[in-house]
């Protein structure tokens, strides 16, 4: 995060890396406001945080997966199966303890299966999630033969509804997050590991386990963001989160973690994640159809894409 | 053991087969067999396209997406009375220019293929939504034609033989495997890389929007849902078929034929046995994990040690 | 972080402090969870020419079967400050949030075609009697069945088991061989097709393969008729009826596909759902939850059964048969 001396004439408008996607964010947001006022309304704003919140957890999972060189097709697949098995514990139990504690637990097997396929068994990322992910939701489908579960316990449904709880437990998430890769051994590893797995090994860093630690928070976290869409739904559904596949990704890409790994910084997520949640918002209250903004994001990871890319050129 | 472990996906079909076989006489008869092609044509044909990609060590996750829009695009100009062969033309320069798009944000954007198909994946998905209005369109009966056995089988049969015949005996055929096997040494060996790695993905379009064209020809529709998915169900195919995700590695025959007939097979078989249908994901989902696990399991020894 | 970031991230602060939205025509929000069949595209017309009648303006969103988009879709309506929801739910559980939010913020809101679960929330739906209409369907089949004397294997697409009405007719059709299907309908497949086309088409396609003897099929919706017919067609058994191998087919809705259909001669019968009749008491529920009346939780669509022996006299009150291709 060097200033360029060469560059000395615009000095004032470099922004530190890090921050970019969010001053990106608050540029985006100044404009849609301008366009319609509505998205500055209060009530819209707690609909921004509402919709960030589980977007920012997967793609939270997916930066931890991608820099240790990897990456999570099954989030969503995990999302599905996690809701509707805390939904039937709850609806057992009666408890939402019970039914959250069950989903976390569920979304960190999850991850351990994933993590174990690819760092013992020494499959590629790609097909292992490709495979959990069809099998999740095949799974999660079969368990309930189709059907919704509604009818959960009312204090589990407080739990999705009230944004500030919601944010709160992102905001634990992210912080936890950011101070275990900046500033843990655990941290240290995954980067070393994402950079150049060989001379890892080498180093005599535990690759496996550090891999799968990172599936392991990737399943982990699909759940937290079940747990929260399961409660602000209030049903336990099997195709939770279908569509958020995509948008996990494009968020993660647009904050600029790499694929091929060992780059990646919460900011730069939380910045991708909210730039499509407001990107989202704002292009629905103008009116766009959801087929347009789908346009309007494809357009946006190929612009930011395209401008990473010349950037590193012209450096 | 090696020699058996080499032709994993090949003895999988043979299980399969064998099994369904067994379970349930119907599946070995000529009339099932038949219809087990036909339904596979589509796949066949795009997880050809995706072979070549793949070669490359790229990868096009737009597929689908430009499956649909070629439909969407094939789909309008039918309802609004033109000829079936101007449709089908048109679904292929469709399919070739979405292949272009992609290829040339790759080749002079430098953007890695992931991120730019995923737009594209996007974009293209939007774009057809908005085509076609995310409303369902039923096409006029000359489609169901390409759906017919005999067409079916033949157009995924010219694919397949004429995709195989280029990456086995062209010079370009082998410039791809050399690109893929190490792009700054094929470079320094004075391949024209960007030229190669633009053609692929142009004639992974085309593929999309023939395996379009088989697909419509079964269903007789386009649905919102179209082509959801397929580029995945390709890359698995292709996958299985022994193609390496990394480049250098793999084929169309037996490869990408074998991964989409035994994902096919797969899936008939449990339907014509009775299955509980919502078991189907699960099973195919275990299939492709054993195949991609005996492949491992293959390079492993055969290398000596697992190239990341 | 320099000064150029800080003063950025003040914008949207600035900006929230200042928001306003002057006087407008009314808005209805019309919230449709697909518009993939004929029916949902007769509907979302249907409302939006009601709407425009009772001088409201429709503000349309279409949530491609997702829920949450759906919730989203909701609360920017809220957001917008809309007069009155109009929904389409995706399923019977995942609208309750919505009416729940719609309640909170004082908008009326009715439900189009499908139920919500039990709830204490305040909505109006206008639903047909999914049950019983597709029991009367089932019933005119068997008998059409039992007129040509033979015993028959029967074949029955279900709809996505999430949606109340699927279960209906499911339920409906369960009824009707039970009550006079015996010895003359056996069921031998149930093709789940999750309303979608690609896994209706695969389904009865390899049903037929496993059990080429069906001759009685019955699909709980009419948009998936041309799947059927693409499957007849290549198992060779799409014949006319009164003709050799006539397999006997029934749907439910009555969109213009199944109108064809039955003036050709190859659909037996359809249950119809009076689609401007929804539509119009949901405007209304609407536009009258606004004045203040109290309202039904309920309101029945009758429907009927088209066939073709009162093809005739049904046509004008048919929506398919009324919408020119």
């Amino acid at each position: 995060m060097t200033e360029h001396a060469a560059k000395s004439s615009v000095r004032t408008l470099r922004v530190p890396e890090n921050y970019r996607g969010l001053v990106a964010c608050a540029i985006l947001f100044g404009v849609m406001a301008i366009l319609t006022r509505d998205v500055a309304a209060a009530g819209n704003l707690r609909s921004i945080g509402s919709s960030v919140v589980p977007l920012f957890l997967l793609a939270l999972g997916q930066m931890t997966v991608m820099i240790s060189g990897g990456i999570d097709l099954s989030v969503t697949g995990t999302m599905a199966l996690v809701s509707v098995a805390g939904a039937v514990v709850m609806r057992e139990t009666g408890s939402a303890f019970a039914g959250v504690t069950a989903m976390l637990t569920a979304g960190a097997g999850v991850g351990m299966l994933n993590g174990g396929a690819v760092a013992w068994l020494r499959l590629p990322p790609f097909m292992v999630t490709l495979t959990s992910q069809m099998f999740l939701s095949g799974m999660a489908v079969w368990a309930v033969q189709s059907k919704n579960i509604g009818g959960l316990p009312a204090g589990f449904m407080g739990l999705g509804k009230e944004v500030p709880i919601a944010a709160g437990a992102a905001v634990v998430c992210g912080i936890v997050g950011h101070l275990l890769l900046r500033r843990s051994v655990w941290g240290r590893q995954l980067f070393a590991a994402g950079f150049n797995a060989e001379t890892a090994r080498f180093s005599g860093l535990p690759v496996p386990w550090v891999r799968i630690r990172s599936y392991v928070a990737s399943g982990l976290l699909a759940a937290v963001a079940a747990v929260i869409l399961t409660a602000r739904l209030e049903t336990g559904s099997p195709v939770l989160g279908q569509r958020m596949l995509l948008d996990v990704i494009g968020a993660a890409v647009l904050g600029g973690v790499s694929l091929r790994g060992g780059r990646g910084h919460v900011l730069w997520v939380l910045g991708g994640a909210l730039f499509f949640a407001i990107l989202d918002n704002a292009l629905n209250l103008l009116g766009l159809s959801h087929f347009r903004i789908m346009m309007v994001k494809g357009g946006v990871i190929l612009a930011a894409a395209a401008l990473d890319a010349w950037r590193i050129k012209a450096r | 053991m090696k020699r058996l472990l080499d032709h994993a996906s090949l003895l999988l079909l043979a299980l399969a087969v064998l099994v369904f076989g067994l379970m349930e006489p119907r599946f070995w008869s000529w009339n099932n067999l038949t219809n087990l092609l036909t339904q596979s044509s589509s796949a066949m044909v795009a997880a050809t396209g995706m072979t070549f990609v793949l070669l490359t060590a790229g990868v096009d996750l737009s597929l689908g997406a430009i499956m649909f829009l070629c439909a969407a695009v094939a789909g309008k100009l039918a309802l609004a009375g033109h000829p079936v062969g101007l449709c089908v033309a048109a679904m292929l320069v469709c399919g070739a220019m979405c292949g272009a798009v992609n290829a040339s944000a790759i080749v002079w954007l430098r953007v890695l293929p992931f991120v730019v198909t995923l737009a594209t994946l996007y974009l293209g998905r939007g774009l057809a939504l908005s085509v076609t209005e995310t409303r369902a369109m039923n096409l006029p009966e000359a489609f169901l034609t390409f759906g017919r056995p005999a067409c079916a089988i033949a157009i995924a049969a010219a694919v397949v033989i004429a995709a195989e015949v280029t990456l086995r005996v062209t010079v370009y055929g082998r410039h791809l495997y050399a690109l893929g096997a190490g792009r700054r040494i094929a470079e320094y060996a004075g391949l024209p890389a960007r030229r190669l790695t633009f053609s692929v993905y142009v004639v992974c379009g085309a593929c999309a929007g023939l395996a379009a064209l088989l697909t419509l020809g079964q269903l007789g529709a386009v649905s919102p849902k179209f082509g959801e998915n397929r580029e995945f169900t390709a890359i698995a195919a292709a996958v299985l078929g022994g193609t390496s995700l990394f480049g250098g590695r793999g084929g169309v025959f037996p490869g990408a034929v074998l991964g989409a007939l035994l994902m096919q097979s797969i899936e008939s078989g449990l339907v014509m046995v009775n299955a509980d249908p919502y078991l189907y994901p699960m099973i195919m989902a275990a299939a492709i994990f054993a195949a991609v696990l005996l492949d491992a399991r293959r390079r492993a020894t055969q290398d000596g040690h697992y190239r990341e | 972080m320099n000064r150029f970031c800080r003063s950025f991230l003040l914008l949207p602060l600035l900006l929230s402090a200042c928001n306003d939205s002057g006087p407008q025509k009314p808005k209805i929000g019309v919230a449709f969870e697909t518009l993939q069949t004929e029916f949902w595209v007769a509907g979302f017309d249907a409302i939006k020419a009601e709407c425009a009648k009772a001088g409201y303006e429709a503000v349309e969103a279409v949530a491609d079967g997702d829920a949450n988009r759906q919730l989203e879709q909701v609360q920017n309506f809220i957001t917008r400050k809309v007069d009155g929801i109009i929904l389409v739910p995706k399923d019977a559980n995942t609208c309750l949030p919505m009416i729940k939010a719609a309640n909170d913020a004082g908008i009326p809101i009715s439900l189009f075609n499908r139920p919500s679960a039990q709830t204490d929330a305040k909505s109006v739906a206008v639903v047909a009697d999914n049950f019983a209409l597709t029991k009367e369907t089932v019933l005119y089949m068997i008998g059409e069945a039992k007129k040509t004397g033979q015993k028959h294997h029967a074949m029955v697409i279900m709809g996505d088991l999430g949606d109340m009405n699927a279960i209906g007719r499911r339920d409906g059709f369960d009824a009707a061989v039970k009550e006079a299907g015996e010895g003359v309908i056996e069921v031998v497949s149930r093709v789940p097709s999750e309303w979608n086309q690609e896994k209706a088409q695969a389904g009865v396609t390899n049903a037929l393969q496993a059990n080429p003897a069906i001759s009685f099929i019955f699909t709980s919706s009419d948009f998936l008729l041309p799947s059927i017919v693409s499957a007849l067609k290549a198992a060779g058994k799409y014949h006319k009826s009164g003709g050799p191998g006539h397999v006997i087919l029934g749907g439910f809705d009555g969109d213009a596909t199944a109108w064809q259909m039955l003036q050709d001669g190859y659909l037996d019968a359809t249950g119809v759902q009076d689609v401007y009749f929804e539509a119009r008491k949901c405007v209304e529920a609407v536009h009258e939850m606004k004045a203040g009346k109290t309202l039904p939780a309920l309101i029945q669509d009758p429907g009927f059964v088209i066939h073709r022996d009162n093809m005739k006299e049904k046509a004008a009150q048919m929506w398919g048969a009324q919408i020119k291709k």
